[in-house]
């Protein structure tokens, strides 16, 4: 379906605004139902703890790692931890 | 063979920290971890460089297609900032010119993959030299960095300059058919909530919803079944 259709469905002439709501629902939409991902790989730094997310990011699914808990290269889901750490990073206020 | 290692994460602003637990013996006599009944596994940054060794998997917004995956250069190697705004190059010897080469110029778009953070669409705002011809490409994205110093990209990112974007009425939304439909409730819920009709705005965000969980619902086949969890007494 073109927006032009979509515009024509809801009787509404206003490109600008239309355009505007069609980003909004189709994020809202991705959010709920995650029709369009991506995987991302990362090089793991020693000693740097923080990592910046894609902008692009709307809603994350899982985050693996190389070698978590297995010797076999294989990337593993990691868990999310509910309090920080007691060893600071060295970067971290 | 690789070392098993054991890692978590946490979130902070738009940045995830991974840490992981060191089981290293500590043999120092000074230090308050040392003795029977201390604290040996502590969780720390990262301890040692692993290359792709972080996969995230997540959800983007389609505002744009790729018309074809044909059309890709991967000569792009290393970004800065410009006036506080991305600015990507091709700084090997190579020197692609993207103006004649790609025909990109101001006001297009390209779709950078591989790219990091940078993942996503982009919108041009000039193309210049950076010891080459138009080889370096300012884009209109915001980004607080290094001014002066070009930063390698991780991995070699593929950028894909042949898009359709949503800016115009002939953009073809690229969701299943379904979803579609759905999202006319959605658009029609903003229109009514602009207007102040707030009946007509619970009603289609009420169709919206619903859509969505049918859509959700028809990809599940057989027995639905509720289990108890891995560490439920059986």
């Amino acid at each position: 379906m073109k927006v032009k259709e979509l515009m024509e469905r809801i009787g509404i002439t206003d490109t600008g605004r239309t355009i505007a709501y069609v980003k909004d629902g189709l994020e809202e939409i991705n959010m709920l139902t995650e029709v369009h991902t991506k995987v991302e790989t990362f090089d793991l730094t020693k000693d740097q703890r923080f990592y910046t997310l894609p902008n692009e990011m709307v809603k994350m699914i899982d985050i693996r790692a190389k070698n978590h808990l297995n010797s076999k290269d294989e990337y593993k889901s990691i868990p999310r931890m509910i309090r920080q750490p007691r060893t600071k990073d060295g970067n971290d206020s | 063979m690789a070392t098993t290692r054991q890692y978590a994460y946490y979130l902070e602003g738009n940045e995830i920290a991974i840490v992981e637990k060191d089981v290293s013996f500590d043999n120092d006599v000074d230090s308050k971890d040392y003795g029977p009944g201390a604290t040996r596994q502590r969780w720390r940054s990262p301890q040692e460089t692993i290359a792709d060794g972080l996969k995230i998997k997540y959800v983007y917004t389609p505002n744009y297609r790729i018309q074809t995956t044909n059309d890709v250069d991967r000569s792009i190697t290393q970004y800065m900032s410009t006036d506080g705004k991305l600015t990507i190059a091709d700084n090997l010897s190579t020197y692609i010119n993207y103006a004649t080469t790609y025909a990109l110029a101001a006001d297009k778009y390209i779709v950078l993959k591989k790219a990091g953070r940078f993942n996503g669409l982009h919108k041009i705002e000039s193309i210049g030299d950076n010891g080459g011809t138009n080889n370096k490409i300012i884009l209109t994205t915001k980004y607080t960095g290094s001014e002066s110093t070009w930063t390698d990209f991780e991995e070699t990112p593929s950028l894909f300059y042949a898009l359709d974007v949503l800016e115009d009425e002939s953009f073809d939304l690229d969701l299943p058919n379904y979803l579609q439909k759905a999202l006319v409730y959605y658009v029609k819920a903003k229109i009514a909530e602009d207007s102040g009709d707030l009946k007509l705005k619970e009603y289609s965000m009420r169709e919206f919803k619903k859509m969505i969980e049918k859509y959700e619902s028809s990809r599940i086949t057989g027995l639905r079944l509720m289990i108890p969890g891995a560490h439920a007494i059986r």
